[in-house]
This record gives C-alpha cells, structure tokens and sequence, in this order.
C-alpha cells in the first residue's frame, strides 16, 4: 500500500539545515491502523507529509498503490489525492462559509457527478460520523470534537484507500479524542481503509496504533 | 458540469463573506456609476470626433482605479482565503478549479455591483420621466436618460475587461499556495 524507500528530507530554517528525515524505510500494509510517533520535531508530520505527497522527499521514493508519488507532477498528485487519499488535520481546516454538509461536499465539486449524487455521498459519510443532524451548521456552531468529525466525513467522502491524520486528536479534550479514534477504528473495520496518524500521544499511540512507528531525530528507531 | 458548479459555489462562497462583499460591491457600483457617466459623456465627444478630451481622460482614470480595485480584490480574496486554498489543494482541487472559484468570487461582485447600477439608472429615469411627463411635453424625456444603452454596454465590458488584471493576479497567487500550508499553523 505504502512503502517508503531510503527517504531523506532536509528543511531550512534561519539559514540552518535540518535534517528532518534520515534514510527512512517503511512499508504500510493495506487495512493497517499505523501510529507514527516520537517526541516534538523528530519528524513525524515530515514524514507523513511525504507519504502523502504533499512534499517531496530530497533523496528516495514513495510508492503509493505502486505507483512511485515522490516523482508525480502536481496534477497528478492533485488526482490521487480527490481519488485515493483522505486528509484529516489538527487544526480542522473547514471553511467558515459552508456549512457542515457544504464542507464534505467540497471534495467532489470537481468531479463530474451529478449534485444529487454528491449530496448523497455527503450525507451517507455524515452518517458514518454520526453528525447528519449538524449538517446545515457551520463550523462556527459545532464543538470542536463535531469540527473534526466534519473533517473525517469530507476525508472519506470519496472513500480513499488511505486516510492520513496529523496529530487528529491534538485539539481535542480526552473523551472527544478517544471518541474520535474509535470512529477512525470503525472506518478502518467497515471500510478496510488504510489509516496513518501522527501522534504525540503515548496513550492513544498505545491503545489504537496496531502498528507502532516510533521516530527520534528523523529517524525511524522501531517498527512493531 | 464541474465548471458550472464551481462557478455556482463561487457565487455563494462570494455572497456568504457578507462584510468583504458589501464593501466591494459597494465600491465597483460607485465606479461602474462613474465609469458609465464618463463613457456617456465620452461616447457623445467621439461621436463628434474629440477622441481624447476631457471626458475620456476621466473615463481612463477611472478604468484605472477599477483595475487597482480589481486587483485589490483578487490579493484580498486569496489572502483571507490563503488555509482555504491550501486545504483544497490537499483534498485534490487542482490549481485550475480554485482558480474557476476565485475568478467567479471577482467576476459575482462585478454582476451583481453593475445590476445595481443599471437597476439605480432606471429607477431615477423613471422617476425624472415621470416628472417631466406630468410638467413638461414628453419630447423632453430623451434629455433626462443619464446613460444611454451604448455606454452602458461599453461599461459593461469595460468592467469585466479590467477584472482581467485581478483574475491574472489571483490565479499567479493561487500557484504559489502550497498544500503543505493547510498543515501549518498560522501565526
């Protein structure tokens, strides 16, 4: 499903050079729940920026469903993203203007699909998340713990084959976290998605992440 | 049909951003006002073969500050927009379809401002041929047209020729947004 080989990543800040990712090796399997780990600034959203294909790695390749994404041009990541890839943020990262439903929707306004059609995905996947009682809301009337599930219904709108999620629980309060994690779990079981979240969280690393990636200093330092 | 909804959802992403609309509506109905009273004034002067007096000096500048207002709009839109098009782009949109979003927010404004206009001229037409007909012949009512049709056509390409420059800008900008923003904080 996910395979990265020999990565390296370097960023520069003030005129320095990090070196954010260092001789990564890694394979995710298809239907896996994966954590990636570690301590602030070891590399984990470097990484999972680079599996995604939002960056480019400086030396190696990802390979994605087999095909090689760390030499794709922009439109062709563009496309693999509306069709096979899911994105859930810390931050949320819904637009004010739309509502809950709008929000999900956004997704597949590109695609040539007819607007019932895509009106019936959104509201299938506002099913799944338990909120299509929110739907006509905007972001500014729901909880936090609402705002991120709003996010998890437009990552799996289109159904993707993996579904990324950078630190998906970091504004959250403890039960909306755990609560959240459960319903990427049940996505991952229903759905045989391929999950990938990056987490600082021992607890939630420890209870959800079946296979458990730690890094440190751009390192991958274990896999079990 | 991906287009047509796009434009659609520009329209209402355009009026949903209710303080940034008004204002700019506001502003390009004053210079579609302006820009129309001037191109009247011009077209009468170059129908008698004075092809840059005054009132095409005016109608230029004018245009001028329509385009500094087109482009002013365009770097807003992007700008406030900026984690909007950052996520886009990280849930799939290419750069072609946020920049069909954009344009149509620059493109909603201009309609719907020019609308005004033409609606306003005609109201006070109407109310100044009604005056004059109850005081005065109707032969008069010619006189109290303050736009004539041609002008306002000639506006209105004008109008949408000068949001050429905003949507240039924009979409220059929109390049430039990289996905990997959606996932920064923003100081």
């Amino acid at each position: 499903m996910l395979k990265a080989e020999n990565v390296n990543k370097d960023h520069k800040r003030a005129g320095e050079i990090i070196r954010a990712l260092i001789n990564v090796n890694l394979e995710i399997y298809a239907g896996e729940v994966a954590v990636i780990q570690g301590p602030t600034a070891c590399g984990k959203t470097t990484l999972l920026n680079v599996l995604s294909g939002l960056d480019m790695p400086d030396d190696g390749k990802v390979f994605l469903d087999g095909e090689n994404i760390s030499r794709a041009t922009e439109a062709r990541l563009s496309t693999i993203r509306r069709q096979k890839v899911g994105f859930v943020f810390q931050d949320f990262n819904l637009i004010d203007a739309l509502t809950a439903e709008e929000n999900v929707e956004a997704l597949l306004w590109p695609e040539s699909l007819t607007s019932k059609d895509i009106e019936k995905r959104a509201l299938a996947a506002l099913r799944d998340v338990n909120l299509l009682d929110r739907k006509d809301h905007s972001p500014r009337q729901l909880s936090g713990g609402e705002k991120q599930r709003v996010a998890v219904a437009r990552a799996i709108i289109h159904q993707p084959r993996v579904l990324f999620a950078d630190e998906p629980t970091g504004n959250l309060d403890p039960e909306s976290g755990n609560s959240l994690m459960d319903l990427l779990v049940k996505l991952n079981k229903d759905y045989k998605t391929t999950i990938v979240i990056v987490t600082h969280d021992e607890k939630i690393a420890q209870k959800y992440g079946k296979k458990r990636i730690r890094m440190d200093k751009g390192a991958i330092i274990s896999v079990n | 049909m991906s287009t047509l909804r796009l434009i659609r959802k520009a329209f209402l992403l355009a009026t949903r951003s209710k303080r940034r609309f008004i204002t700019f509506t506001v502003f390009y109905a004053s210079l579609i006002a302006l820009t129309a009273f001037f191109v009247n004034l011009a077209f009468k002067d170059w129908l008698a073969h004075i092809y840059f007096g005054p009132n095409t000096i005016f109608m230029i500048i004018v245009l001028g500050v329509s385009t500094f207002m087109s482009v002013l709009y365009a770097l807003i839109i992007v700008s406030n927009r900026k984690t909007e098009i950052a996520t886009l782009k990280c849930i799939g949109w290419k750069n072609g379809h946020i920049w069909i979003l954009v344009s149509g927010e620059i493109m909603a404004v201009t309609l719907i401002a020019f609308i005004i206009v033409v609606e306003v001229f005609f109201h006070i037409t109407s109310i100044a041929a009604y005056i004059l007909a109850i005081s005065r012949p109707t032969s008069q009512v010619q006189a109290i047209v303050v736009v004539q049709f041609v002008p306002i056509v000639i506006t209105f390409l004008f109008m949408l020729g000068v949001q050429i420059a905003g949507i240039l800008i924009a979409n220059r900008k929109i390049l430039k947004v990289r996905p990997i923003q959606a996932l920064q904080k923003i100081a």
